[in-house]
């Protein structure tokens, strides 16, 4: 297919190129709209399942409504449905041109789009009616763990012949991140999936106590290290160069940065069980290797903002790279505390506080909701054959909107988060505990409202996004035709 | 700015900036600390300080029997405790964070009996209230000897107003 078409003569300017119809940009505008879509929809649950931790009487008394029911649809949603359908988006779009090479096949794309949206749907209707596994992260029972196998496979194959295929002698270093992604993610799912059925609903994991917490922690953890760190600095970097329409700062920083963050990532998943049955020993090693991941992680924040670098002047009128550099604060920021508090002192307070929710939302809407309503502005009118969105004034307001919301949640679970930690563990002159758990409940109650209130703000931000989208869509129909 | 690195890819270049000395050195000072951290604590080896999770826990409860020895045991007169305000809003917490589980959050009873109406099955007196607690009882509830001499008396007055403000 792609042999037919010849090189185009000015390899070297890529304007011109988007012009030339040869890539398959209608599986990049499908994965976006559903982008916005599981967008909405799963943080729409997020703000419930806020709603009802501040006013419980919310579930409605409903098992299929009820928290612990909700929470992981949300997560699910947010990290799989929304982040993976902009990941796929990204990753089609950005491949294609950084190859100069049409996908390696139409077909498999098509199944990886609409494979991904049936598992999605499965997890919707799976997890309401209390069908979980029980591991965080990964509570979709076998059946869909054996789609969701299947689907990331086919994906990777698409993605790697596209590579095989490709008509630049370089691999551009989006790519890099792409590539570890994939195969990290495959293993990482595999892997932490090893179950043992008992019926078409039910299973059991195949390891037991401690080494079953491990072995989901490791997953656990590089979801967050090669799913929405690697893959979304892969987007980063192709789309904030593109936008802002600037070189990248530094290649041999990011050379640096990838490989040292691809190893030190993998080892950092223990840091979820100090204090626990874990042996000393691998808490040490999982606080460690955390502690070193500050350096490697801080690469990409530091070639993101330096690519902006004596360019500020675009931040005014470009909502969209307001988007972008938001976001890699947020990833600095996010990247730093993680770290400290993987240490075991800090962990001794932070852990199994909200401190742990405002930061996992620091690096989920900060960073990689951010990252994610950056790129997708910049795909959107492209994939609908437009130059721009129908109203940059909306993505200012969204932009607004997003970073307004994503400062209260963060602040609310802070505050909340230390607070509850210094509560536990005060101890009256004879020894007692100060307070019962209840009360430490009940002083919760008001950064839980403010926390329903920051998210809330997030999520109409997704609306207006949303508005924006269908609006350009329906521009450009007629041209489309 | 450095040189650009040869290639142009979908229009986005690269320059070669040389990485800032600080990462570097941040990247170096925190390798530096890990390796320090594996020498002094269990990691490769037990460490050097001999610190374990373990005997963090059991270095905690020794310390803990020493100070609040006294405290714990000291003889407590029950006739003036039961009188005491503060002992009963003391027995009050304490009753939130072992008792409710059995007796109900407003101790009107649950698996365990209702602690609010004028029915005593194992005696009203306060010693017979600490004895109650202490030891347990046949019907199922477990001995609670473990919260000391004082605790077990602010519960017992805080119980023993219970039924009395009825």
């Amino acid at each position: 297919m792609a042999e037919e078409l010849a090189a185009p003569p000015l390899a070297r300017v890529g304007v011109l190129e988007e012009a030339i119809p040869r890539y398959n940009d209608a599986v990049v505008k499908k994965f976006c709209i559903m982008a916005v879509v599981w967008g909405i929809v799963g943080m729409l649950v997020g703000v419930i399942a806020a709603a009802q931790l501040a006013f419980p009487a919310l579930n409605f008394d409903l098992p299929f409504l009820s928290f612990g029911r909700i929470r992981p649809l949300h997560t699910n949603a947010v990290i799989f449905a929304f982040g993976g359908c902009v990941l796929f988006a990204s990753i089609y779009y950005s491949v294609q041109r950084t190859t100069r090479t049409r996908l390696f096949s139409d077909a498999l794309a098509s199944i990886t789009f609409w494979g991904w949206q049936l598992i999605i749907v499965l997890a919707a209707l799976t997890l309401p009616l209390g069908v979980t596994t029980g591991k965080e992260y990964a509570e979709l029972e076998w059946p869909i763990d054996i789609l969701i196998a299947i689907v990331w496979v086919i994906l990777g194959i698409n993605f790697f012949a596209t590579l095989w295929r490709r008509r630049e002698k370089h691999i551009y270093v989006g790519n890099w991140f792409f590539m570890a992604m994939i195969i990290t993610i495959a293993v990482l799912h595999i892997f932490n999936s090893f179950e043992l059925p008992v019926s078409l609903t039910k299973s059991y994991s195949a390891y037991a106590g401690v080494q079953d917490a491990m072995v989901q922690w490791w997953y656990g953890h590089n979801a967050v290290g090669f799913f929405l760190t690697a893959g979304f600095l892969g987007i980063m970097y192709y789309f904030l160069p593109k936008q802002a329409q600037l070189p990248i700062y530094s290649y041999r920083l990011s050379i640096i940065h990838f490989w040292t963050l691809v190893f030190l990532y993998i080892w950092a998943g223990p840091h979820h069980l100090l204090y626990t049955a874990l042996p000393d020993w691998t808490q040490t090693l999982g606080m460690t290797f955390s502690l070193m991941l500050i350096a490697p992680s801080w690469g990409g924040m530091v070639n993101g903002i330096m690519t902006l670098k004596g360019a500020w002047d675009k931040l005014r009128t470009d909502p969209i790279l307001k988007f972008m550099i938001v976001a890699i604060s947020f990833y600095g920021m996010s990247t730093f505390e993680g770290p400290m508090m993987s240490i075991r002192a800090v962990n001794s307070l932070s852990h199994y506080t909200d401190w742990g929710i405002g930061h996992v939302h620091s690096g989920a809407l900060g960073w990689v909701a951010m990252i994610s309503i950056g790129a997708l502005y910049y795909m959107i009118p492209r994939v609908f054959a437009k130059t721009e969105m129908h109203s940059t004034k909306l993505i200012n307001a969204h932009f607004w909107l997003a970073t307004i919301g994503v400062v209260v949640y963060i602040v609310a679970m802070w505050i909340s988060g230390i607070m509850q930690g210094l509560m536990w563990r005060a101890v009256n002159p004879d020894g007692s505990l100060t307070y019962t758990f209840a009360e430490s409940v009940a002083a919760m109650h008001p950064y839980y409202v403010m926390r329903l209130l920051g998210g809330f703000i997030f999520f109409t931000g997704m609306l207006v996004m949303a508005y924006n989208t269908i609006m350009t869509g329906r521009s450009a129909a007629g041209r489309l035709a | 700015m450095a040189e650009k690195i040869p290639h142009s890819i979908d229009g986005i270049e690269e320059y070669d900036n040389p990485i800032p000395r600080w990462l570097m050195w941040l990247l170096y000072i925190a390798i530096a600390f890990a390796i320090a951290y594996w020498i002094l604590y269990p990691g490769w080896w037990k460490g050097a300080t001999g610190w374990n999770q373990a005997r963090m826990y059991e270095e905690e409860m020794a310390e803990a029997a020493v100070k609040y020895a006294s405290l714990k045991n000291a003889p407590v007169d029950l006739n003036a405790l039961v009188a005491d305000p503060g002992a009963i809003a003391d027995g009050k917490e304490i009753f939130a964070q072992n008792c409710t589980p059995c007796h109900g959050a407003d101790a009107h009873g649950a698996i365990g009996p209702n602690l609010t109406d004028a029915t005593w099955i194992y005696g009203s007196r306060p010693e017979e209230i600490v004895k109650t607690i202490t030891s347990g009882t046949a019907n199922g509830m477990p001995p609670w000897g473990t919260l000391g001499a004082k605790k077990i008396a602010d519960v017992a007055a805080f119980v023993k107003s219970l039924s009395e403000t009825k």
